[in-house]
């Protein structure tokens, strides 16, 4: 137990020191699994809407290839990722390897189906009246999804951040698609299997802890948008 | 709701049964870092020791720096690393007893075909990493204090150089993911023989510079001090570290090849 208070002493004093590497590392974390979902949410949303909103049409395959996606593990995703990128692979020559875009591509195609399904099954359980009412009234089909992607909006944050929290805490992608470089691909979830690498559990529970941090604040401003949604 | 408990239970107690397992053999736990267990030099060194004593040597493959952290709370009963610096203070802090010389391996620079800092036929390492830094070409380091960071940080300090030009870069990986990183870069990397010879086949690199007697990395083994840890199995770990040494190991280390070449020489050998 001796390091887990020495991490708790090391993560204040990364802070208050501004210690670049990991400083950095938070912005790589951020602006990796934010733009990953974002894109993925652009995607998985109405798809999954439009998935729930079906009836028995064979649309039933779909989501259980976006179930089974689901299931994943993030170092196949991030393997994937790499045949396309590599020099060898289709996408080799845009150079993309071990830079920011590739972590982002491979943490969307992780959020993608997991956003899809629970939006799939927000919808699902939704009031059928509420798409007959949009109906009625004469809404075409994007207004009908539109209806109800927003009479679903508190399940659609939840899907989202489920999405967000896989990106945040996952590794496959980063170590293989972003090189772990330091400065420039390396995330919190990377620093700390460096840092136990290394043998300092003390400065990987301390990014260990910094990435509690950011978790909280996501579920926090989540718990926020959904209240604000439900009045 | 079904009750679902009467379901779980069996489940439960199965699962309990399964962690007990048999009366286990005596076993030694064996910190070492990854180069030496995914070489394959452990299996083949280590298995007539297991069979003779009939004990079992868990190796725990992991970086030089975890593998002295481990060692140090008591988790292991013998640690097998390269990296001297770090091995004597491990011994003078008292976590550790007995340090001996075990074996040497040599390691390479290697570099894309092409070459673009003038590297190849070289003999003189401080030489190829001037270049390098003169050229600004790329170099992935691992950058994880591994015992190769810590030959590599020697290496550059050597040359007078501090690294930090755009086209390096710190991957904090492991050797085989760095040669990856190295091939994909087109860039130049440090790595140890055994390594780069099981990437080989999968890689367009090639060996630049070899041979310069600052490339070599000796491995030295150290026992967990049983005062501070009564729980190790400090006679089994004793009994290791005499095998590792005797003249039957150090037969056994120089006859492993890997593709018809050696790659860990017993030490006081050539």
């Amino acid at each position: 137990m001796d390091f887990v208070l020495e991490g708790f002493l090391e993560a204040g004093r990364l802070v208050i020191r501004g210690d670049a590497e990991v400083f950095h590392a938070v912005f790589v974390t951020l602006v990796c699994s934010t733009s990953a979902v974002l894109l993925a949410a652009a995607i998985a949303l109405p798809w999954g809407a439009w998935l729930g909103l079906a009836r028995r049409d064979g649309r039933g395959l779909q989501v259980f290839l976006l179930r089974v996606g689901t299931f994943t593990p993030t170092v196949l995703v991030g393997l994937m990722v790499y045949a396309l990128l590599s020099r060898q692979g289709i996408l080799g020559g845009l150079d993309l390897l071990y830079t920011k875009g590739a972590i982002i591509l491979g943490e969307f195609l992780l959020a993608l189906p997991l956003v899809a399904v629970l939006t799939h099954g927000v919808v699902s359980a939704l009031d059928p009246r509420v798409p007959e009412t949009a109906r009625t009234l004469g809404a075409g089909r994007l207004r009908v999804l539109l209806a109800v992607l927003g009479e679903a909006r508190v399940g659609l944050v939840a899907a989202c951040l489920a999405g967000f929290a896989r990106c945040l805490s996952e590794l496959g992608v980063v170590l293989l698609v972003g090189g772990n470089f330091r400065l420039e691909t390396r995330t919190l979830a990377a620093q700390i299997t460096l840092e136990v690498r290394r043998g300092e559990f003390g400065r990987g529970l301390a990014a260990g802890l910094i990435l509690m941090v950011l978790a909280v604040g996501a579920a926090l401003s989540a718990h926020h948008l959904s209240r604000e949604a439900r009045t | 709701m079904r009750p679902i408990a009467p379901l779980l239970l069996p489940i439960l107690l199965l699962a309990v049964a399964a962690c007990g397992g048999p009366a286990e053999a005596p076993r030694i736990r064996l910190a070492t870092t990854t180069s030496t267990e995914d070489s394959g030099l452990l299996g083949f060194l280590l298995s007539p020791f297991e069979d003779r004593e009939g004990v079992k040597v868990d190796r725990i493959a992991v970086g030089t720096g975890q593998a002295l952290e481990i060692s140090r709370r008591g988790d292991a009963d013998i640690v097998l690393v390269h990296a001297r610096a770090r091995e004597d203070e491990f011994v003078a802090k008292g976590f550790g007893i007995d340090r001996r010389d075990v074996m040497w391996n040599d390691f390479v620079i290697a570099g894309p075909n092409e070459d673009p800092a003038g590297l190849r036929g070289g003999r003189d390492a401080t030489e190829a990493l001037k270049r390098i830094a003169a050229a600004g070409a790329g170099f992935i380091s691992r950058g994880d204090d591994s015992g190769t960071h810590i030959l590599e940080r020697r290496l550059w300090a050597a040359a007078g150089i501090v690294p930090g030009w755009p086209a390096y870069k710190e991957a904090g990986q492991g050797m085989g993911n760095c040669l990856v990183i190295a091939d994909e870069k087109r860039s130049y990397v440090l790595a140890d023989r055994g390594t780069f010879l099981s990437f080989r086949k999968r890689l367009a690199l090639a060996v630049l510079v070899e041979g310069d007697p600052a490339l070599r990395n000796p491995y030295g083994a150290i026992l967990v001090n049983p005062d501070r840890h009564p729980a190790v199995n400090a006679a089994g770990a004793r009994k290791l570290l005499d095998y590792l040494t005797s003249a039957e190991g150090r037969a056994r280390i120089a006859a492993f090849k890997v593709d018809g070449e050696t790659l860990f020489h017993p030490h006081g050998g050539e």
